[in-house]
C-alpha cells in the first residue's frame, strides 16, 4: 500500500522544513522522491543507479536532520544535490566509462540541457502531485485504474462500490483531469505576441 | 533556481490557463522567446501520453518500502558537535580526533517574537535593512517591512510593488543618462535587488553593491564590498555580467554564485552554471574602471570554491549549501573555525567580539536559524567550553 502524499497548497510554501521530524520527512518523501529519481534517471540512464542515489540522498537528510527554511530553499538543495550525485556516479561507476566519456566532452551543452531536465521533471512531478489533489474516493478510483492498473472490478471490490459507482468516479475524476491536463490551452503565438506588447 | 521558477509556472499553466497572474504569464511569455528549445520543451510537456508515462515512472519510484528503509537507517544525530583539536595529537590527528560528544537541539525561530530569558543583555538579530545612494547624492532609507527592490529603466519599486519616491528630473522620452547607484547595508542588515537585466542580488549585511542603472555596452558590470549571492539572468545578446570586488573580478553568464568579499581573502563559490574568477594585483578605479592585465585566473564548475588572497587563487570543493546557507535565513557553521563564526555573528548582530585569552583551535559544525537572538547562538559556545559575557555590544570570550 503507498501513503497518501500531501497535495501542493500554496499556503505552505513558507514554513521552515525539518527533516528530521518522521511525519514532515514523510511528506517530503511522498512529494518529491520519485520526481527526483525520474530527473537522476534521465542523467545516470539506469533507473535503479537513480533510485539509489536520491535513496542515499534523503537517508543523509533524514540522519543529519537537515532544516530548511521553506519549500523552495529545499527544492532548490534537493534538485542541485541530485544533479552532483549522479554526476558522481557516473564518474565513479566503472560500468559507464564509455556513456561518461561522452557525458563530460558535451558538458557546455549539458548545461542547458540539465536546466530543461529540472524543468521537465518539476513539471511532470507538479502533476503527479495534482492527481492526489483529487477528491477523496474520486481520486482512489483514478489511482487504482490508471497507476495500479486494475479492472472497474476489482476497484469495486476493493473499495466496497458498486460497479456502476466505480464507473461514474472514473468519469468524473476524467473530467477533473482534463481540466487540467490537456492542450487546448492558451495558443503559443498569443502568448508571444503578449510578450511583444508587453515589452514595448 | 530559475528552473525551478520555470516549472512552476509551467505546470500553473498546464492545470489552468487562467492561474497566472499577468507578470507570471510575461515570465512565462519570455523564457519560451528566448529559444527554440524552450519551446519545443513546452509542447513535448504538453503531450498527454509523455504526462501519462512519466507520471506512471514517478509514481513507481515512490516506494512505501524505500520510505521505511530510509526512516530505519541508523540512528538520527541532531548535534551541533564542535570538534576540538588538541595540539599535542596534531601529528596523527588523521587517526585520532576526540569529539566532546555534547549534544544540542538546533532551535526553530520563535514565530510569536516573545522569546523568554533572564538575560538582560541580549542582542536581537538582524533584519531587512539597507539605504539606497542615487548619483544625485540622496539617500533612501528602504522599508524594513519589504525584502527586496526592484531597479527598472524608468523607475524603482519595492518587489510587492510599491513605488519608491526615486524624484527623477529627466523629461520621458528622452533616454535617461546612465548613473551608479549603490545600495548599502548596515551591520545588521540584509536587503536583495533585482538589476535591470532580472539579475537577482542577496546582499549579506555589512556590505555595498554599486550598479549602473542601465547595462549598456558589451558587459553588464558591478562593484561589490562585503558579500551577496548572485542569481545571474541570461541575456540575449553575449552580454556577460561581471563583479568586480577589490582585487578580483567574476565573469559569469546566466548562473549561480556567492561572493565572500570583507577582508583580504575573497571566497566565490559556484553553485550552478559556469565562471571565470580572475584576480589582480590593485584596485580598479569605480565600478567602470581599468585595471591591468590579472595575475592569475580560473574557471569554477558547481560545487568549487575559489579562494583568492592578494592574487593567488586556490580553487577547492565544497559543501555549497554551507556557503550560501545566509541567504536562506540559516547560520551554517559546517567547517568553520571559531574566527570565522564570530565574524558572522559580528556582521548579523553589529557586535564587537574580543578575545580575552587564547582560544584552542575547533571546528564547528551544525545550522541555527538567523532570526535568534544572539544568546540563543551562543549557546553553542557554552557546549564548547567556551564562555562569554556581552556588555552592551561587546562580546567577551574567555576559555575557562
Amino acid at each position: 500500500m503507498k501513503a497518501e502524499p500531501m497535495p501542493d497548497k500554496p499556503t505552505h510554501t513558507q514554513s521552515p522544513i525539518d527533516m528530521g521530524n518522521r511525519e514532515v520527512f514523510g511528506q517530503m518523501y511522498q512529494r518529491y522522491f520519485g520526481t527526483l529519481c525520474y530527473f537522476a534517471s534521465r542523467i545516470i540512464g539506469v533507473r535503479e543507479d537513480a533510485s539509489d542515489v536520491v535513496e542515499e540522498l534523503f537517508t543523509g537528510l533524514w540522519q543529519q536532520c537537515r532544516q530548511f527554511n521553506n519549500q523552495e530553499h529545499l527544492k532548490a538543495y534537493l534538485y542541485r544535490s541530485v544533479h552532483h550525485a549522479s554526476l558522481k556516479f557516473i564518474r565513479n561507476s566503472t560500468h559507464a566509462k564509455e556513456r561518461q566519456w561522452v557525458f563530460l566532452e558535451r558538458i557546455d551543452e549539458n548545461e542547458e540541457n540539465i536546466q530543461q531536465q529540472i524543468i521537465t521533471a518539476e513539471a511532470y512531478g507538479a502533476l503527479y502531485r495534482a492527481i492526489y489533489d483529487l477528491p477523496a474516493q474520486c481520486g482512489k478510483v483514478i489511482r487504482l485504474a490508471y497507476m495500479d492498473g486494475l479492472k472497474n472490478e476489482e476497484i469495486a471490490g476493493q473499495l466496497r462500490l458498486t460497479v456502476q459507482t466505480v464507473k461514474n468516479h472514473k468519469q468524473r475524476g476524467l473530467q477533473l483531469l482534463r481540466k487540467r491536463f490537456t492542450n487546448h490551452v492558451f495558443p503559443l503565438t498569443l502568448l508571444l505576441s503578449y510578450f511583444f506588447f508587453v515589452n514595448r | 533556481m530559475e528552473a525551478l521558477r520555470i516549472a512552476e509556472l509551467i505546470s500553473r499553466y498546464l492545470s489552468d490557463t487562467d492561474g497566472l497572474n499577468a507578470a507570471e504569464r510575461a515570465a512565462l511569455a519570455k523564457w519560451l522567446f528566448a529559444s527554440a528549445a524552450n519551446r519545443r520543451l513546452l509542447e513535448a510537456l504538453k503531450d498527454p501520453t509523455q504526462q501519462q508515462k512519466a507520471i506512471q515512472q514517478i509514481h513507481d519510484f515512490t516506494q512505501e518500502a524505500t520510505l521505511q528503509r530510509i526512516l530505519a537507517a541508523k540512528q538520527q544525530k541532531r548535534t551541533f558537535r564542535v570538534h576540538r583539536i588538541l595540539p599535542w595529537l596534531t601529528g596523527t590527528a588523521a587517526l585520532l580526533l576526540i569529539f566532546f560528544g555534547i549534544y544540542f537541539v538546533t532551535l526553530r525561530p520563535s514565530r510569536s517574537g516573545v522569546q523568554q530569558h533572564s538575560q538582560a543583555t541580549d542582542v536581537a538579530p538582524g533584519t531587512n535593512r539597507a539605504t539606497l545612494t542615487l548619483a544625485n547624492g540622496r539617500t533612501l532609507v528602504l522599508d524594513s517591512t519589504q525584502s527586496a527592490i526592484i531597479v527598472r529603466s524608468e523607475d524603482i519599486t519595492y518587489e510587492d510593488g510599491t513605488g519608491l519616491s526615486v524624484g527623477h528630473e529627466h523629461k520621458k522620452g528622452t533616454p535617461s543618462p546612465v548613473v551608479d547607484c549603490q545600495l548599502t547595508t548596515p551591520k545588521g542588515g540584509q536587503y536583495q535587488i533585482v538589476l535591470p537585466d532580472g539579475t537577482r542580488v542577496w546582499l549579506n549585511a555589512a556590505s555595498t553593491l554599486t550598479y549602473p542603472s542601465r547595462f549598456t555596452g558589451s558587459t553588464r558590470a558591478v562593484y561589490l564590498e562585503g558579500e551577496a549571492y548572485f542569481s545571474v539572468s541570461k541575456s540575449k545578446k553575449e552580454q556577460p555580467f561581471i563583479v568586480k570586488s577589490s582585487h578580483q573580478e567574476v565573469t559569469a553568464l546566466g548562473t549561480e554564485f556567492n561572493i565572500h568579499s570583507y577582508d583580504e581573502e575573497i571566497k566565490t563559490t559556484l553553485t550552478e552554471g559556469k565562471i571565470k574568477v580572475a584576480s589582480y594585483a590593485s584596485r580598479p578605479v569605480g565600478a567602470s574602471g581599468k585595471r591591468q592585465p590579472p595575475v592569475s585566473l580560473q574557471i569554477l564548475s558547481p560545487g568549487q570554491q575559489a579562494v583568492n588572497n592578494h592574487g593567488h587563487i586556490k580553487v577547492q570543493h565544497v559543501d555549497t549549501e554551507s556557503q550560501v546557507a545566509w541567504k536562506y535565513g540559516l547560520f551554517d557553521f559546517t567547517g568553520s573555525s571559531l574566527a570565522e563564526v564570530m565574524k558572522q555573528l559580528e556582521h548579523w548582530y553589529d557586535i564587537e567580539v574580543v578575545y580575552e585569552n587564547e582560544i584552542p583551535p575547533m571546528k564547528f559544525m551544525g545550522q541555527i536559524y538567523r532570526n535568534n537572538n544572539l544568546s540563543q547562538v551562543l549557546k553553542i559556545l557554552e557546549n564548547a567550553q567556551v564562555h562569554f559575557r556581552i556588555d552592551n555590544r561587546t562580546l567577551i570570550i574567555t576559555n575557562k
